[in-house]
């Protein structure tokens, strides 16, 4: 059966094709004010990528911050379980998945079946995510897809302490101001939501192995940083991290009935 | 900076001194604590050393957060991180205090820890003080303390007799007395003292042993008799709130153009002035300094007291405006900084309330704020 999973996340639109357990193509793309036209933008690139016509999907499943967004004859099922779906079935000795996304970051364990077992989330505070490093890093003009490399080239990461994201960013455009270096900054910003990551890690008592999910997971200087804290390694997908909440939204659709029509 | 200040400021900003070092060398206990209102006269009669447990050093909550919540006083999240990475692994025992709940669930946190994680020290204690200063709340005070001189007799295996609490309140006394000679000298138009240096001795004092806190207090009083702060064109404030360790917070308030003259802080001179009474029996004295002298916002109806002492201080130290410091989460001091806040209308000064997170950053935005409150003072004036 073909099935489909969409990802309506806080800060990106991720849908994937699924057939078993294959991923046959997905995409992705920025939230914006229009999202229903970004949703039927999403899913259409992922379904040509995979080739696929949409009335040959049989089922799809929702996910993410927005799943309620998406229209038609989907159901919706909550992120953590999708993403634990997907690093299971990528890696069957994955026990715990960190996903750091946008606003959110999420731990959760599974057990050797892959059956969900716990979950912990942060605070409702935007200060140890994805659009926190985001705002930072564009108050210090670097661009997104290079943190890393500014962050190694830091020698004295500057502790952001503040646990609220609009107190931190003011707290980092006071940094600028005194000329501290941006590569200081980012990697202090870094560190940061590192260490919340980390908090949620040892609160959950994570197991082996263990996989990172979500945006965040695309910046090594973070993956690093997150291992160098809590003295783990973390196990590299196949696929790429932001896509872990639509495939195993992809995943989970497999479980149910085909539906007659497409969906 | 002179010899002696900088010895002082280098106590106040290390977690742990080569005084401390040097009693537990000489086979002294040291406990640990983190309220005004545990009685260090009783640990010092039972020939222990009281250490102030503070957030000094401390540049992540990563480990207390696994017990806290981020919506918990910064303070006790950095405390109890450090606790969790062995920072206190010096002191023989802790004591905790219904100070407020956040570290009053300490005691919780810490013995949980200690069963799962085995974080020591194995000596943890409760200590419970009243909340009210009622006849009854005296007499449950006294109960208090002398379960508390029983629980040191019984684990240390010491002997806590009235002489030896006779000599702790006389040194305590005496510590407190040279205190207050310093906050008097702190009331003439140009003070000897800067507030952030008088932070800085206040947090050092009570991170030492008492007989090194008398021996550096009285050679600092030397030291700074004649000297005189510049005070042109500055505001005299008087700083109230909660626990404070940022000494640079009240250098920050102080280079924006005023000098820090008083202030009544967990960290700083709510404890440091009030003698308790030598004559008579030791634990009642020190029931009475403590219930009826030192008064926090942890107190129920007492503001008026409290008050009242605050006009007093604006009074005599000349102050110009008053600044309150909260730490965010704290419920008590949120409180009071309300009262305050009216009592401010009432008596006609300035009042500015101010709130961070402990070595929380945004110097920026702090410092924004006390310029313009400076700006309208002056205005004012």
């Amino acid at each position: 059966m073909i099935s489909a999973g969409i990802d309506v996340g806080t800060r990106f639109v991720k849908a994937c094709i699924v057939k078993d357990e294959a991923l046959l193509g997905c995409a992705i793309e920025d939230v914006s004010r229009d999202i229903d036209r970004v949703i039927g933008r999403v899913y259409q690139k992922a379904l040509d990528k995979a080739g696929i016509s949409k009335r040959h999907v049989k089922r799809l499943v929702s996910t993410g911050y927005g799943a309620k967004l998406v229209k038609g004859k989907s159901f919706s099922m909550s992120c953590t379980h999708c993403v634990a779906k997907a690093a299971f079935v990528l890696d069957p000795e994955v026990r715990t998945v960190l996903d750091c996304g946008g606003l959110f970051i999420t731990i959760t364990s599974i057990d050797e079946r892959g059956v969900f077992e716990r979950t912990l989330s942060n605070d409702k505070c935007a200060a140890g995510s994805g659009k926190f490093l985001e705002m930072s890093a564009q108050a210090i003009e670097i661009p997104f897809s290079s943190i890393s490399q500014y962050a190694e080239r830091s020698k004295e990461p500057y502790l952001v302490s503040s646990n609220c994201a609009v107190f931190a960013e003011s707290e980092v455009i006071t940094q600028v101001n005194y000329g501290r270096e941006n590569t200081d900054i980012i990697a202090g910003v870094l560190k940061s939501i590192a260490g919340r990551a980390a908090t949620l890690f040892e609160r959950i008592q994570a197991q082996d192995k263990v996989a990172l999910a979500g945006g965040l997971a695309t910046v090594t200087a973070f993956s690093s940083m997150f291992e160098q804290m809590t003295d783990r390694k973390t196990v590299s997908l196949p696929i790429p991290p932001q896509n872990l909440g639509a495939f195993g939204a992809g995943l989970m659709a497999q479980q149910g009935k085909p539906s007659r029509g497409g969906v | 900076m002179s010899d002696i200040l900088s010895t002082i400021q280098k106590l106040a900003e290390a977690q742990k001194n080569a005084y401390i070092t040097k009693a537990a060398d000489e086979g002294k206990r040291i406990l640990g604590y983190m309220c005004s209102f545990v009685p260090e006269e009783i640990i010092h009669a039972a020939c222990m050393v009281p250490f102030r447990m503070t957030a000094v050093g401390s540049t992540e909550t990563r480990l207390g957060d696994t017990y806290y919540s981020a919506i918990n006083c910064s303070l006790v999240r950095h405390i109890f991180d450090k606790a969790l990475k062995n920072e206190f692994s010096f002191l023989d025992g802790i004591v905790f205090m219904n100070g407020c709940d956040h570290s009053r669930r300490m005691y919780d946190n810490w013995r949980d820890a200690l069963k799962t994680q085995g974080l020591g020290p194995e000596f943890l204690y409760m200590f419970v003080a009243p909340h009210t200063t009622m006849e009854t709340s005296l007499n449950r005070f006294i109960d208090e303390l002398n379960g508390f001189s029983s629980a040191l007799e019984k684990n240390f295996g010491v002997n806590i007799t009235k002489n030896a609490l006779k000599n702790s309140i006389s040194i305590y006394n005496r510590r407190r007395k040279l205190f207050r000679e310093l906050n008097e000298m702190r009331k003439q138009p140009e003070p000897p003292i800067s507030g952030a240096e008088m932070l800085a001795v206040q947090l050092a004092m009570t991170s030492i042993p008492v007989e090194n806190a008398v021996d550096l207090l009285e050679q600092l009083t030397e030291h700074v008799h004649d000297r005189k702060m510049d005070c042109k064109d500055k505001l005299r404030i008087v700083v109230t709130g909660g626990a404070m360790e940022e000494i640079d917070h009240v250098k920050m308030i102080e280079d924006s153009g005023a000098i820090v003259v008083a202030e009544n802080l967990c960290t700083g001179g709510r404890h440091s002035d009030v003698s308790s009474d030598e004559d008579g029996d030791p634990v009642i004295s020190i029931a009475e300094r403590y219930l009826y002298k030192v008064s926090c916002p942890r107190m129920v109806d007492e503001f008026e007291n409290r008050s009242s002492l605050l006009e007093k201080t604006l009074k005599e130290y000349s102050a110009d405006a008053l600044i309150t410091e909260k730490l965010m989460f704290c419920d008590i001091w949120g409180g009071e900084v309300f009262l305050l806040k009216q009592e401010a209308k009432r008596m006609g000064f300035p009042l500015l309330s101010l709130e961070r997170e402990i070595y929380g950053g945004g110097a920026g935005q702090m410092k924004t704020r006390v310029q313009a409150f400076f700006e309208t003072v002056r205005n004012i004036q």
